[in-house]
């Protein structure tokens, strides 16, 4: 087990390095960043002059060594429009992200993983077809539909929460319920299914056979395996949490990376896109580091793999 | 002799709802009456789909019938609460045909063979110790070795597994076993073992056997009574060697005849597919059948009541002592 996770573990270093090297390269390649970053009105020697004063005018492998070795210390670059350190940019939006993204995660579980279970167990049924039709609608209405329609309904009509900023617990309410219920739909699609298939494993049928109580078969016997593919599409959301906020929190005027990253984009700041790139892929790679080891908590099978004999 | 499980008349089809379309509904057990005695093994044979599981389950509880009755033990399913059907379901087992999907990959085996200790506390044996101690029982009864009960199902070999869910179905010395096709995920040689397994089984424990199977041969080897199912229905029933060596029914002679044999001449006959619709009336059989009469097609031919021993349902056999 503690081989597994190093190994693990030192895999998702190495693709964290391979995706930032490469965007770096992606960012540089073919593209004169003075002409972008200024405009193209401006003089040939003030697009030199600025890449000089930002090293623009060096070799790429230079820039990268450069580029690597304080990153490898905690520098990741200054924004171009003020000056600051890029690093500082996530530290001040990261919190409001996270804070969006969990409240919205939680909502995302605590909301999808019981309707899925419960179509599941009452499978063809009016609770079954109610729920799957809300999953369908939930799934296939953009957030920020959802989120202007909530938005609409609870702060202009009913007047009950504030629209936009975060300054209140209020102010979190409806972008985490829109990020909420967008994802509890996939969510319940996938709990559905996978208990579905669980529940016509024989074993399943062994342990009613047996006299287990109906709670029992399915909490007990069949939602533990269930688990395995949730668990895999939790960690695929999770991984995404950070990225998807993007709209969101546009729609909601949420101070956090998402909002961060459009500005940036739209300024040309390279190095702030850049340390933003790599926290979303920091992001992605770390949830599923968490899968993989709550794969082998969940499954005994990858536990022992190391002594298995078929 | 003392009757652990009596059916009768038992139905049950299934039912599809679709959207703006009529309802799709397949009957799967059309009319079955049957009955175990303690220590007896009954085999019910048919090709797939003739409802053989489905009576299985029916006959376990796991499924309601339409109608028909099924009493366990002297006890009347359908009318027994849910805990008193619960409680019931210590004296009944399942083996399935699949020993690895019979088998929570999760858990280690020994954990899951002892489970239902755990579950009917009444009796008696749900203490760890004890436990333990059946457990170590049972796991010798079907000649596992106690050590395997650490290990996981994957880590099991076919016949192991299948040992394992023999050992899990006779924990808690059930009086009825229903065995679902409990050898034919096995290789010959395993399928040998685990039958000579049942035989023993059977001697020792008493129980009543349900045994269903596709496979005339395995049969033949454990039943002490044959039922052989179509459609739904019982077409004949008798002893083993009444019904195997002196098939009556056209179905039951199809089937021996597709048995392969190493007589010359007597080698499988060509497949004659079952016809897709199930007649509205009459014999299901009559589509298929050499000695189909102008009756088979209007009615269904009642069962034989003339001998216990050997009881067929077709004209051809029962017409001539009607008929002028």
């Amino acid at each position: 087990m503690t081989a597994y996770l190093l190994r693990r573990t030192l895999r998702a270093f190495l693709t964290l390095w391979v995706a930032v090297t490469f965007f770096f390269i992606l960012f540089r390649i073919d593209v004169d960043i003075g002409v972008m970053a200024l405009d193209l009105t401006a003089s040939q020697e003030a697009i030199e002059a600025f890449n000089e004063r930002w090293g623009f005018d060096r070799s790429l492998p230079d820039q990268y060594l450069i580029w690597l070795s304080g990153a490898l210390q905690g520098d990741f670059g200054y924004s171009f429009r003020d000056g600051r350190p890029a690093s500082e940019w996530v530290s001040e939006r990261l919190p409001k992200t996270l804070e969006l993204s969990l409240a919205g995660f939680t909502l995302m579980i605590l909301i999808g993983v019981p309707a899925g279970l419960m179509a599941a167990i009452r499978n063809g049924t009016a609770m079954d077809r109610t729920i799957m039709g809300l999953a369908a609608a939930g799934y296939s209405l953009p957030s920020f539909v959802l989120g202007l329609t909530l938005m609409y309904v609870f702060a202009v009509f009913l007047q009950l929460l504030p629209s936009t900023g975060s300054t209140t617990w209020a102010h979190l309410v409806l972008p985490a319920a829109t990020y909420g219920f967008t994802g509890a739909a996939q969510i319940a699609r996938y709990t559905r299914a996978a208990m579905l298939e669980v529940l016509g494993k024989p074993y399943i049928a062994a342990a009613r056979a047996s006299g287990a109580p109906a709670n029992a078969v399915v909490l007990e016997h069949a939602a533990p395996n269930a688990a395995i593919p949730v668990v895999t599409m939790l960690g695929f959301s999770a991984g995404q949490l950070v990225g998807h906020a993007v709209i969101v929190e546009t729609v909601f005027a949420w101070p956090g990376l998402g909002q961060a990253l459009i500005s940036a984009v739209a300024n040309r700041d390279l190095a702030v896109v850049q340390v933003m790139v790599m926290i979303f892929a920091a992001f992605m790679i770390g949830a599923n580091l968490i899968v993989d080891i709550l794969y082998g908590v969940l499954d005994p099978r990858i536990r022992t793999a190391g002594g298995a004999h078929g | 002799m003392s009757l652990v499980l009596k059916a009768d008349g038992l139905f049950r089809s299934f039912r599809r709802h679709r959207f703006l379309s009529p309802e799709e509904v397949t009957p799967a057990v059309r009319g079955v009456d049957l009955a175990v005695e303690a220590g007896e093994c009954l085999g019910i044979v048919g090709e797939s789909g003739c409802g053989k599981s489905t009576l299985g389950r029916l006959l376990l509880g796991l499924l309601r019938p339409d109608s028909g009755t099924v009493r366990c033990l002297d006890q009347q399913l359908n009318l027994l609460p849910l805990s008193g059907l619960r409680r019931l379901r210590s004296e009944m087992a399942l083996v399935h045909q699949n020993p690895l999907g019979a088998l929570d990959p999760r858990r280690p085996v020994g954990e899951q063979i002892a489970e239902p200790l755990l579950i009917h506390r009444h009796l008696g044996l749900s203490a760890r110790a004890d436990r333990a101690l059946r457990l170590e029982e049972v796991l010798r009864s079907v000649a596992l070795d106690p050590a395997l009960a650490e290990r996981y199902p994957h880590r099991l070999s076919g016949g192991q597994r299948q040992r394992v869910a023999l050992a899990r179905a006779l924990i808690t010395r059930p009086k009825l076993l229903v065995l679902d096709e409990p050898v034919s995920a096995l290789d010959v040689s395993v399928q040998a073992q685990i039958l000579s397994l049942l035989q023993t089984l059977k001697a020792e424990s008493g129980a009543g056997l349900v045994f269903i199977s596709h496979d005339l041969r395995v049969v033949r080897q454990l039943a002490d009574r044959v039922a052989v199912m179509y459609r739904g229905r019982i077409v004949e029933e008798g002893t083993t060697a009444a019904v195997l060596d002196n098939p009556q029914h056209p179905y039951t002679r199809l089937l021996r005849g597709a048995v392969p044999s190493l007589v010359p001449g007597r080698r499988i006959k060509a497949e004659i597919r079952p016809p897709a619709d199930l007649p509205d009336k009459g014999c299901a059989f009559a589509p298929r059948c050499e000695k189909v009469h102008a009756l088979c097609r209007s009615q269904f031919p009642a069962m034989t009541l003339s001998d216990r021993e050997h009881r067929v349902a077709c004209f051809s056999v029962s017409k001539p002592k009607v008929a002028v």
